[in-house]
């Protein structure tokens, strides 16, 4: 049986579900019996999702005719605006570690600095109490050299007692620093004397000057 | 402003001016947050549009609860997820995969539907005006016939519902004639 244009109107009322209560039961019928009417519905639900398919795809051909006279996309959209903020974000952090890494080494510098004058202070005040109002036992040279010719006198001990005389020189002047030092090295020289020279005197002066 | 309505009133300068105001921003963002290429970048956000332009029309989008430019990333967010599986899915060279993906999505009898949706899709396009603008009004904008005649210019009323069976016909027959072709390539 044909189409007829009746039957298109009721089909599309049907398809958007506008047919009244009794219509609908007779279409439901006639839909069950005549293979026509059922092919046609589903051709004019498909034609439904045609004419939206249709007119979507007009809509894309006119949005890329107007790209295509639009040019390149520029590249100044938020996309590069959050690359930007990520780059400046990046290059503060880089900037922060830099002054941070300063600030720790300069920390430490100072920190380092006051640990030796903290320490050169401690280190200077026991050596005054070590060294202030203490007598040492005056140095032999003068006597030795009077005495005998220098040349009896072993290089060895004339540096022992040229060293011991500056460290008499550095106490005496308050200079328990240079003076300890000094000292400590004439003492290292007069054990060795002692050792190679087994010269009493030398044994006395030395437990002289720890006394 | 208010861009449903806009659509509604002047669909094709309100598009065109969503268009150039977001374009470069959004494939801008495709391109970095989505890793995809400047033409897929675009296919998407020109998808994105015409989804907002047919929710609107289709009344699914009344109002908008976050701005213009929120709604259209959100959409192109989510057509890059489906880009690909639904790429798969399209059985043919379709010229808009991802709007013949967004149609067949809608569609609840999906399998015995899609062959014949495929078919008329290759007939309307070929069918010409003023039968595809009639076909496009009366059955995607709802409009009423007065309102066709109206538009476009027709004598009265009947004259656009005689013109609209005479399409259909056209149209189905052209399907008809389509398959038969199909079926005579396969053979």
């Amino acid at each position: 049986m044909a189409i007829t244009d009746k039957d298109i109107d009721t089909i599309d009322q049907y398809v958007n579900g506008l047919l009244s209560r009794d219509d609908l039961v007779k279409f439901e019928r006639r839909l069950e019996q005549e293979d026509a009417i059922a092919l046609q519905v589903v051709s004019m639900k498909a034609l439904r999702h045609s004419a939206k398919a249709s007119v979507l795809r007009d809509k894309m051909k006119m949005l890329q005719q107007w790209d295509a006279g639009m040019g390149e996309v520029e590249a100044s959209g938020s996309g590069q605006e959050e690359d930007k903020e990520v780059n400046q974000e990046a290059a503060k952090v880089k900037k922060i570690s830099w002054l941070k890494y300063a600030a720790v080494v300069a920390v430490l510098i100072v920190v380092m600095y006051a640990g030796k004058l903290w320490m050169d202070g401690v280190e200077l005040e026991r050596l005054e109490q070590k060294y202030a109002g203490v007598e040492l036992p005056a140095s032999d040279i003068n006597r030795t050299r009077s005495a005998t010719s220098t040349d009896d006198i072993s290089p060895l001990k004339l540096r022992a007692y040229n060293i011991y005389d500056l460290a008499l020189i550095e106490l005496e002047q308050g200079n328990y620093r240079e003076g300890d030092r000094y000292l400590r090295e004439s003492l290292k020289l007069f054990e060795e004397v002692l050792e190679k020279e087994k010269d009493t005197s030398i044994e006395i002066l030395i437990n002289a000057i720890n006394q | 402003m208010n861009w449903i309505e806009h659509i509604k009133n002047d669909e094709n300068r309100a598009l065109k001016e969503l268009y150039t105001m977001y374009r470069d921003d959004c494939v801008q963002w495709l391109q970095l947050k989505q890793n995809l290429q400047v033409e897929d970048a675009k296919e998407i956000f020109q998808t994105a549009v015409v989804v907002l332009y047919d929710n609107v029309i289709s009344g699914k989008l009344e109002e908008l609860n976050s701005n213009i430019k929120s709604y259209l990333f959100g959409i192109c967010k989510n057509k890059v997820y489906e880009l690909y599986r639904q790429q798969k899915r399209v059985r043919h060279q379709e010229l808009f995969p991802t709007i013949h993906a967004y149609v067949m999505d809608d569609i609840n009898e999906k399998e015995a539907l899609e062959s014949e949706i495929e078919d008329m899709n290759t007939a309307l396009t070929a069918l010409g005006d003023p039968c595809r603008s009639i076909i496009q009004l009366f059955y995607y904008k709802k409009m009423s016939m007065d309102d066709i005649t109206s538009l476009m210019g027709y004598k009265n009323r009947d004259t656009t519902k005689n013109l609209k069976y005479k399409c259909i016909k056209r149209l189905q027959k052209a399907v008809r004639e389509h398959k038969v072709i199909t079926i005579g390539d396969n053979r």
